[in-house]
């Protein structure tokens, strides 16, 4: 026995302990390094019930050799002070391991709270209509009366998984009957089988969900290729890619385009092709405000594209899983307007909560289409009807007083006329109208000598200009070549890096025509062939060509109410192998929920500190979430102000600060504190708080912070004073006489 | 070696006593201020910390509170060379409206025929989010410097109000206008005050944060 107390006592007990301890914390530190994980290196030491063995050999081996020197004397004090210290701050230590605390607490702005969450722990949070609990994770945990949770499966690392549109392989909007989904290679559509007066619902499982998309146009699209200017049918038969027209082969592209206005992931969609007739890109958009309408990529200055597209289909609705979580959704209209949506479960801008989520969650999606929508005819007589306004409006022009005065002798209607005029200028694609009708005549006399002369030489000069551009030839070149006098601005226009080369030719037409205006004094007389293209030209002057009134045509997306798309949230998991880093390991549950008799199962990912949604259970009598443990601290803590300080001219982080006011709940005591970048802020009672993160760095949004908050019960009692006997033990054993002598 | 013994306590125990600096000296000299909304039965909606030597103005028995172009406060800065007048407006209505367009309305005040100084930066502080309107011109003909905030609760914050609507709620998810307007130099002079006062204003009660 004496042996043992010796031993217990002993220096080389004391050496053992710490060349173990030294070899953990070696262990422990290139454990950290090697796999990036603290919390993986602290649960094999720091926190390893070997480490609390240590820690107590420590103290019974201080405690031992000290009790060995009993009776003490004098010479012992500096020796007892030192080992008295040690003592102190190791009992310190341990019982902050075992009645401190420390946690994370997540403040908003403007708001308070007294939750502290605990890092490293499990609970189930649960919350009725009147209360709110939250229980340590056990095999079995008591929510409320009547209503248990037993844990059925845990997984140590999982993700979160979404259901919306697509459940167990069937399409789930609200409203309508749940659709199959079947593999693209098993997608038939036949159009006679659709309904014409409601959305057909379809649900395709492909890689490409575009392919899809594809697909669809070519199984339930019907098709007409229409020669803008004579109305007469190049092609009338199902979509194709590849169709032959009179004047030659058309490829239609199916083209996607990113709709960056919208940030909710739809897509634009359009059609493509080259028209052999006029070696000119047409490109008829099929989503937007301009869908069906077809405009010459190549050549819009001309007016109208040559040729235009008739879509006819049945209304389709197409759910498409993909290879991840996405959903790709797509909706054809009567007329084959188009809408096409990748939808993110994991990218939820928003979501509806029923009854505070009791009733549950569900997401929407707005598809701008509708059973009753507009055919190209409409948008045409649309288009017509536009010109009449404007042209009435604008008839005090000196050029539309022309053809007032044009009808009033030939007893036809101006709106009608005008516009007339201006649509087929529109769709026969010429700088300057051509003379259709023998009988049309101005009135000469009535144009300013100034003004004539101008529009003589417009029309001459676009006459033969768009042939030029018909040939594909440079205009600039062209223009140089036949002597043009104002070089410098032709120049300018043309070395421009800004704008396209199409956009250039329509501002140089712009521009011939003011400069036309400028020089006319000096140009010699002509005369214009016929009264269409003076009148043309003279409306030229005046900015009102077809295309400038065309621009102002305001089209807009479906005028009646969009389909508005609901489906149910549910949630779920999918499990994977943990990984090294702890850290990144995040939980979920299977829980097996009795209400009262009825069970149901219910999948939870871990909610870290609570920053999810809760889960409505037992026919909507609670919710509950899966996160960290909490608890009530004694303070409540609210954010007034959180603000990152920059350096000077950089915005480089200098500090951050938060402004808290600090309500003691058990005696109304308020304080106002700042915290900030090594400033932290410790209550009476040992409460510290300390700031670790703000977000956003800017104030573009209302702040949120997250403070780290410990309680070390022993610190006042055991630890500092148990430091402070250390250092004056040390000191009075190195500066003592006794001992400096020896 | 006494004496050095007894130096070196003394230097420990200063320096367990030093603490870090903060970068923002937080006015000690301001007074916490109660501010009533629209709604006079409800309790006071607001509360600002008003520096001393900063007088609030009273308002007019005989005006309509629930008139949103009379403000709900008014302050003064009153110095030998000129006046500065706060006044702090707030706006309930059924939904969010924008804030750029108050910040549009302070521009148009100013008189365009002189040059004319705009700038606006976004804020955040005490759950508002909104933007600081600054403008040096003539209003009036009257050479004048502005400072404004323009503040709506953040998204969160409002639809957590709007859940629960009560009257004060209500009141409380309003948008809300701080404007400070005097001469150039006497601005220039109280800008950090102004701008602290603006940054102190904040509800009453604490909003209740989704849990």
């Amino acid at each position: 026995m004496r042996k043992l107390v010796h031993f217990l006592g002993s220096i080389t007990l004391a050496l053992i302990l710490i060349a173990l301890t030294a070899l953990l914390v070696i262990f422990g530190t290139l454990l950290e390094s090697k796999t990036g994980s603290h919390l993986y290196a602290s649960s094999l030491t720091y926190s390893h019930p070997w480490f609390h063995l240590l820690l107590g050999g420590f103290f019974l081996n201080i405690f031992v050799s000290t009790a060995r020197r009993w009776p003490f004397r004098k010479k012992h004090i500096p020796f007892l002070l030192t080992h008295l210290g040690l003592l102190m701050v190791i009992a310190g230590v341990m019982i902050k391991g075992l009645f401190g605390t420390q946690g994370v607490m997540l403040l908003v702005e403007g708001g308070a709270t007294q939750t502290l969450f605990l890092p490293d722990t499990y609970a189930i949070a649960a919350e009725t209509r009147s209360e709110k609990t939250t229980s340590p994770l056990k095999e079995t945990v008591n929510l409320f009366p009547g209503l248990t949770a037993k844990v059925l499966h845990f997984a140590r690392n999982a993700r979160p998984s979404l259901k919306t549109w697509i459940k167990e392989d069937h399409i789930s909007i609200t409203g309508f009957k749940p659709t199959k989904i079947v593999d693209v290679g098993d997608l038939i559509l036949k159009p006679d089988d659709l309904s014409l007066l409601q959305w057909n619902v379809v649900g395709v499982r492909a890689d490409d969900p575009f392919e899809v998309v594809k697909k669809v146009f070519d199984e339930a699209v019907k098709l007409k290729v229409l020669d803008t200017a004579t109305n007469v049918e190049l092609y009338h038969g199902p979509f194709q890619s590849e169709l032959s027209i009179p004047s030659g082969e058309i490829s239609l592209n199916l083209k996607l385009y990113p709709n960056s206005a919208n940030s909710d992931f739809s897509h634009n969609l359009g059609l493509e092709f080259f028209d052999p007739n006029t070696k000119e890109m047409v490109s008829v958009p099929l989503s937007g405000g301009d869908a069906l309408c077809a405009i010459s990529k190549t050549a819009p200055y001309l007016g109208a594209a040559p040729v235009k597209l008739e879509l006819t289909s049945k209304p389709l609705l197409v759910f498409i899983q993909g290879l991840g979580e996405e959903i790709g959704i797509f909706a054809l209209d009567l007329y084959g307007r188009a809408y096409y949506e990748l939808f993110h479960p994991e990218n939820l801008i928003s979501y509806l909560s029923y009854d505070d989520g009791f009733k549950g969650y569900a997401v929407t999606t707005t598809i701008p289409l509708s059973l009753a929508p507009e055919s190209l005819h409409n948008i045409e007589a649309k288009e017509f009807n536009h010109f009449r306004k404007a042209l009435e409006m604008l008839k005090e022009l000196p050029p539309l007083k022309l053809l007032q005065d044009c009808c009033r002798r030939k007893s036809l209607n101006f709106q009608d006329t005008a516009a007339g005029f201006v649509t087929k200028w529109h769709h026969e694609r010429h700088l300057i109208p051509l003379q259709r009708d023998p009988n049309f005549s101005i009135d000469r006399t009535q144009i300013s000598p100034r003004d004539y002369k101008t529009c003589c030489w417009i029309a001459t000069l676009f006459k033969e200009l768009e042939q030029v551009l018909l040939n594909q030839e440079d205009p600039f070149s062209w223009l140089q070549a036949r002597g043009w006098p104002f070089t410098e601005s032709l120049n300018t226009l043309k070395n421009t890096n800004e704008i396209t080369e199409v956009d250039k030719i329509t501002q140089l037409l712009d521009l011939l025509v003011q400069q036309i205006y400028g020089a006319s004094d000096a140009l010699r007389e002509i005369k214009a062939r016929d009264d269409a293209s003076l009148l043309g030209a003279y409306m030229r002057l005046y900015g009102l060509e077809p295309t400038k009134l065309i621009s102002q045509v305001k089209r807009s997306e479906v005028k009646e109410s969009p389909l508005v798309l609901e489906t149910r949230l549910s949630l779920g998991f999918v499990e994977h192998p943990p990984v090294n880093k702890l850290e990144q390991n995040r939980p979920a549950l299977t829980l097996l929920i009795e209400n009262e008799g009825k069970k149901e199962i219910l999948s939870l990912p871990f909610a870290e500190y609570g920053q999810a949604l809760k889960w409505p259970v037992g026919e909507g009598s609670c919710l509950v979430r899966f996160q960290n443990d909490s608890l009530t601290i004694p303070y409540r803590i609210r954010l007034r102000n959180a603000r990152q300080i920059h350096y000077a001219a950089s915005s480089q982080a200098f500090s951050f600060e938060c402004e808290l006011l600090i309500l003691d709940t058990r005696n109304g005591a308020e304080e106002e504190v700042l915290l900030s970048m090594n400033k932290i802020h410790e209550t009476w009672d040992g409460w510290r708080f300390y700031l670790s993160h703000i977000t956003p760095e800017d104030d573009t949004a209302v702040h949120k912070v997250q403070l780290a908050v410990s309680l070390d019960p022993a610190k006042y009692y055991f630890t500092y004073p148990g430091g402070l006997l250390l250092s004056v033990g040390i000191l009075l054993l190195f500066w003592l006489k006794p001992y400096r002598k020896s | 070696m006494r004496s050095k013994l007894t130096l070196f306590f003394k230097l420990f125990f200063l320096l367990l006593f030093v603490s870090s600096c903060s970068t923002h000296k937080t006015p000690k000299n301001r007074v916490a201020t109660l501010i009533h909304g629209r709604n006079l039965n409800l309790p006071p909606v607001y509360r600002v910390k008003l520096p001393y030597g900063w007088k609030e103005i009273p308002l007019s028995p005989h005006i309509d509170r629930s008139d949103t172009t009379q403000p709900i406060a008014t302050f003064e800065i009153a110095e030998e060379n000129g006046t500065i007048h706060i006044v702090i407006h707030n706006f309930p209505t059924e939904t969010q409206v924008p804030v750029k367009l108050q910040a549009e309305r302070w521009q148009r005040q100013f008189d365009l025929s002189h040059s004319l100084f705009i700038s606006s930066l976004p804020q955040a502080f005490s759950g508002y989010v909104g933007l600081l309107f600054e403008g040096s011109g003539e209003v009036k003909g009257r050479p004048l410097k502005v400072m404004a905030w323009a503040l709506n609760l953040g998204e969160e914050h409002y639809q957590m109000l709007s859940h629960h609507l009560t009257a004060l709620n209500y009141e409380s998810r309003a948008q809300v206008t701080i404007k400070a307007s005097g001469p150039e130099r006497l601005m220039k002079k109280h800008k950090k005050s102004i701008s602290a006062f603006a940054k102190s204003f904040e509800l009453v009660e604490p909003i209740p944060l989704r849990s």
